[in-house]
């Protein structure tokens, strides 16, 4: 049966030299939805283990409810400074812009019906949440109910974090594996 | 709290670097350290050679389509910092999922950064979604080094929102990439 749609399929890739193929879809067998977060109360970082290296827990409310509540995260993360000399000395606000840093997360979102884990890695230039300078991205992987499905999330732009965790999320839970490395 | 109390990780970790007391955090001692992390934004051209992809009955027939092996061929690309400007081919593995008002595709790619000092290659994914309630398309890939940047790491930001593409990334030692950490494990049932 067809599905009455005319759509724009931007295939693949780097977006940029996406593939626009306008095209009449048949139904397809893969259902996608899209997720969005909030995360309740604060992050619990009290975990926290030892210098480069922390674990987290938060409740987070998804607008889907395959997605459960509870998120823990194990991160590493690399910080690199270089800020003038002549500023080392005028306080923190003077020189955060000159530092960058890498984190890199195992995340696990447990719930009863099933579990979702997989990693994270955010990369971050400065101070603040300018999402040219801030950026995080998570690819998880279902059981239990969710076998075979995939969640690919962004931490939200703009959003003000606290520390190396996100506080609001956004992308796909998608009803299948992912594509194959091309080689 | 205050914003000057809604201080990030990195904040912290540079209040401690400031005062020498942590290992974690490496300060810069030369300027013009060839290894030293860097922040870049880079902009890119359309490929001038395309090979595969999906055409129009590719969409009209059952299940969803399967995209494999397109090649995007000789990228140019321009970067803030010249090791990550030269020509970018991209290999791409992609399904594509219909859902009601659009279309969600999820890739994944192989690439491959080549200039006259040097290359970058590595893999990356991708999530793309178009119609509904706007485009947006964004993924993380990462590169290591070849010739002149044997050693480094490239950690490179996709994203596409309603127009606006943005590609932005971090160079660092590939010595100093963070582990990925241990499984978060579930508790005991």
């Amino acid at each position: 049966m067809r599905t009455p749609w005319v759509v724009a399929v931007a295939v693949a890739l780097v977006f940029g030299s996406t593939v626009a193929v306008t095209a009449q879809m048949n139904e397809w067998g893969i259902p996608a939805a899209f997720v969005t977060d909030t995360v309740v109360g604060d992050t619990n970082d009290t975990a926290t283990e030892d210098e480069g290296r922390a674990s987290w827990e938060q409740t987070v409310e998804w607008s889907d409810p395959r997605l459960p509540s509870t998120l823990k995260a194990g991160a590493t993360w690399y910080v690199y400074g270089d800020p003038p000399d002549d500023l080392m000395d005028e306080g923190l606000e003077a020189i955060e812009d000159y530092f960058v840093m890498v984190t890199e997360m195992s995340v696990l979102l447990d719930g009863t019906e099933g579990r979702w884990h997989g990693t994270g890695r955010a990369i971050k230039q400065g101070a603040g949440t300018d999402p040219e300078r801030h950026y995080s991205y998570y690819v998880l992987e279902g059981d239990g109910a969710y076998e075979e499905m995939h969640a690919l999330l962004r931490g939200a732009p703009d959003h003000d974090n606290d520390g190396p965790w996100d506080e609001q999320y956004e992308g796909w839970i998608i009803e299948s594996g992912l594509p194959p490395l091309p080689e | 709290m205050t914003m000057h109390a809604r201080r990030t990780v990195l904040a912290t970790a540079v209040i401690v670097m400031a005062l020498a007391a942590w290992g974690g955090v490496a300060i810069a001692e030369d300027e013009a350290d060839p290894m030293a992390p860097a922040y870049f934004t880079l902009t890119r051209g359309p490929a001038p050679e395309s090979i595969g992809g999906l055409a129009p009955e590719d969409l009209d027939g059952d299940g969803y389509p399967e995209l494999r092996g397109q090649l995007e061929v000789g990228i140019p690309v321009e970067a803030s910092d010249p090791r990550v400007s030269g020509r970018w081919t991209i290999y791409v593995n992609a399904d594509v999922v219909g859902v009601a008002d659009g279309t969600v595709d999820m890739s994944t790619t192989s690439h491959r950064l080549q200039n006259d000092e040097g290359g970058w290659s590595g893999t990356g994914t991708t999530i793309s979604a178009f119609g509904g309630e706007g485009d947006l398309a964004t993924g993380l890939t990462v590169l290591t080094g070849e010739g002149a940047y044997e050693g480094l790491s490239l950690i490179l930001s996709q994203t596409y929102k309603d127009g606006d593409e943005s590609y932005w990334g971090i160079i660092l030692p590939s010595a100093k990439v963070p582990p990925t950490p241990d499984p978060i494990e579930p508790p005991a049932e």
